[in-house]
């Protein structure tokens, strides 16, 4: 038995969190006790939903808004809610669509990826792209997220069906972004008219006119025009997982996963762990 | 396969372990507030700490160090000493337990008292935490030299404070009534700009003779009841903290 920690780690000013206006704001941490004043340390984290290696739910937002962010959802289980036998152990098989820096997967690669990966009923999907490894995240900042590899539309559209047809209820990716980062961060960070230089995430004072902007709601998280690829798949899944690193040491093609997102009553996204078992 | 959920919920409404001044307050704050996110203490709920929490420690491992298969999966061998409210368990009970386990070398122990299963994490008040049984020093060496010949390093315990630590926080704390909020209320931040490393030796003893045997810990678990194997894996998984010390955690048991 071989363990694989595909985890993003945490830390502070960390790029995933200095990137997007609300859905994943900055990881700050407080050293209130310390080694030199009281020979011990403890850390208040101010961390984000989407921190690190994030597992979402369609209601992300709860338990303040239990509204899911996709109408319809096949599943509406919060965090705590999710069975363990989803979340440990669970058979998943590896959809390979090697992808390079600001690539969006199309349909046509997630159709080829879909024919050759023994995809079986009841399998998470875990879609690796090979751009998830820390020496990139901790080196590139930012650009980690501006520059990654991502689902167009029409791909996730199709991957969403075939994980309905095979009663498939997670999905997990190596990209740091799953809707493309021009759809994402449109007039954020790309777009026809970026904000530059970047300003910092929520409570900024741009991110707050970025809210008024939008009617005063970011429910649908961006300003694009453009359909969400994300919101394609969260609509089909129980939980969907991003940024996670370290795919490419995963030799098998169907591996079992150990998702664990911290137990929080009523929650709808956190930081989780993702180990591979092959 | 059974798997078993032995965390603490993360609850926002209120968690019954935020009574000392060195717990930090949980909240998640709403989508449009300017705190929006999570908020937590690196001790907040079940918790996992490296002996690296202590400046004694701090050149051993840290969180994201840490080899994968002495978190995950691990196969672990539990170890019962029943203990009710304020229960401090001696030195000769923790040897009569031990005469008994059967712990494989390399396992971690499981050191269950019932303290997680009363119900006391679910009810108002502080009685989880200012009743928590715990252990005496003699206890914890003695415990601490068992799992150094077992070659184990890792204590998880459904305890909510492994030791009790009476010779100045809970004194100081305790006198100010009525009893002030975790951090940051105004008199935890007083009491711990007061809180000098000689207090902490005097009143984390225990946890220091753990550390110094470099054994991790994981406290505050829950419905511990629900085990039945004496040996079991477990999975004890900590937020991935570059240089972290301690984590909150998801503990689960797996039982074949």
């Amino acid at each position: 038995m071989k363990l694989i920690d595909l985890t993003m780690p945490v830390w502070p000013g960390a790029g995933y969190g200095e990137i997007l206006p609300f859905t994943n704001t900055s990881v700050d941490f407080v050293e209130y006790m310390d080694y030199g004043k009281n020979g011990l340390r403890q850390t208040r984290m101010k961390l984000n939903g989407e921190t690190g290696s994030p597992l979402m739910v369609a209601a992300q937002h709860a338990p303040f808004d239990m509204n899911p962010i996709q109408k319809n959802p096949r599943f509406n289980l919060t965090l705590d809610e999710i069975p363990l036998q989803e979340l440990v152990l669970h058979d998943t098989v590896i959809l390979d669509i090697a992808a390079g820096e600001k690539h969006e997967i199309t349909a046509d690669e997630m159709a080829a990826a879909l024919k050759v990966a023994d995809f079986r009923r009841g399998d998470h999907v875990l879609l690796r792209s090979g751009w998830g490894t820390l020496a990139r995240a901790y080196e590139m900042g930012i650009d980690y997220l501006k520059n990654s590899p991502s689902v167009h539309y029409d791909a996730a559209a199709l991957l969403a069906e075939k994980m309905e047809e095979l009663d498939s209820h997670i999905f997990m990716t190596d990209c740091a972004l799953v809707n493309p980062p021009r759809v994402q961060g449109y007039n954020w960070f790309l777009g026809g008219a970026p904000l530059s230089p970047l300003p910092k995430p929520w409570p900024s004072a741009e991110a707050r006119e970025r809210l008024l902007d939008m009617g005063g709601s970011y429910a649908y998280a961006h300003a694009s025009k453009e359909p969400s690829s994300y919101g394609a798949l969260i609509r089909k899944a129980i939980g969907c997982g991003k940024c996670l690193v370290n795919c490419a040491q995963i030799t098998e093609s169907r591996i079992k996963m150990i998702i664990l997102p911290l137990k929080i009553t009523r929650g709808g996204a956190s930081s989780c762990r993702f180990v591979a078992v092959q | 396969m059974e798997y078993i959920d032995l965390t603490l919920p993360l609850n926002h409404d209120w968690m019954p372990d935020e009574i000392l001044p060195l717990a930090a307050h949980f909240y998640l704050a709403p989508k449009y507030h300017p705190d929006k996110g999570i908020i937590l203490g690196s001790e907040t709920g079940t918790c996992l700490t490296l002996p690296a929490a202590f400046a004694e420690f701090r050149k051993t491992a840290r969180l994201h160090e840490l080899a994968i298969e002495k978190l995950f999966l691990r196969g672990a061998t539990s170890l019962d000493i029943p203990a009710k409210d304020r229960h401090e368990i001696t030195e000769a009970e923790m040897k009569s337990a031990l005469v008994t386990c059967k712990i494989s070398r390399g396992n971690a122990l499981l050191l269950r008292t019932g303290w997680g299963d009363g119900g006391a994490h679910r009810e108002p008040g502080s009685r989880y935490i200012m009743s928590s049984p715990h252990l005496s020093l003699p206890a914890a060496e003695l415990l601490a030299a068992f799992m150094s010949e077992h070659e184990s390093d890792l204590l998880l315990t459904d305890l909510a404070l492994i030791g009790w630590p009476d010779k100045h926080l809970l004194r100081e704390w305790n006198s100010i009534f009525p009893r002030p909020g975790p951090w940051p209320s105004i008199e935890a931040q007083m009491l711990l700009h007061l809180y000098t490393p000689e207090k902490v030796k005097d009143d984390f003893a225990v946890e220091l003779a753990l550390a110094r045997a470099g054994v991790m810990t994981v406290k505050k678990l829950v419905d511990c009841k629900n085990l039945r194997a004496e040996h079991l894996r477990v999975i004890v998984s900590p937020l991935q903290i570059v240089r972290g010390v301690s984590s909150t955690c998801r503990v689960i048991a797996v039982e074949e």
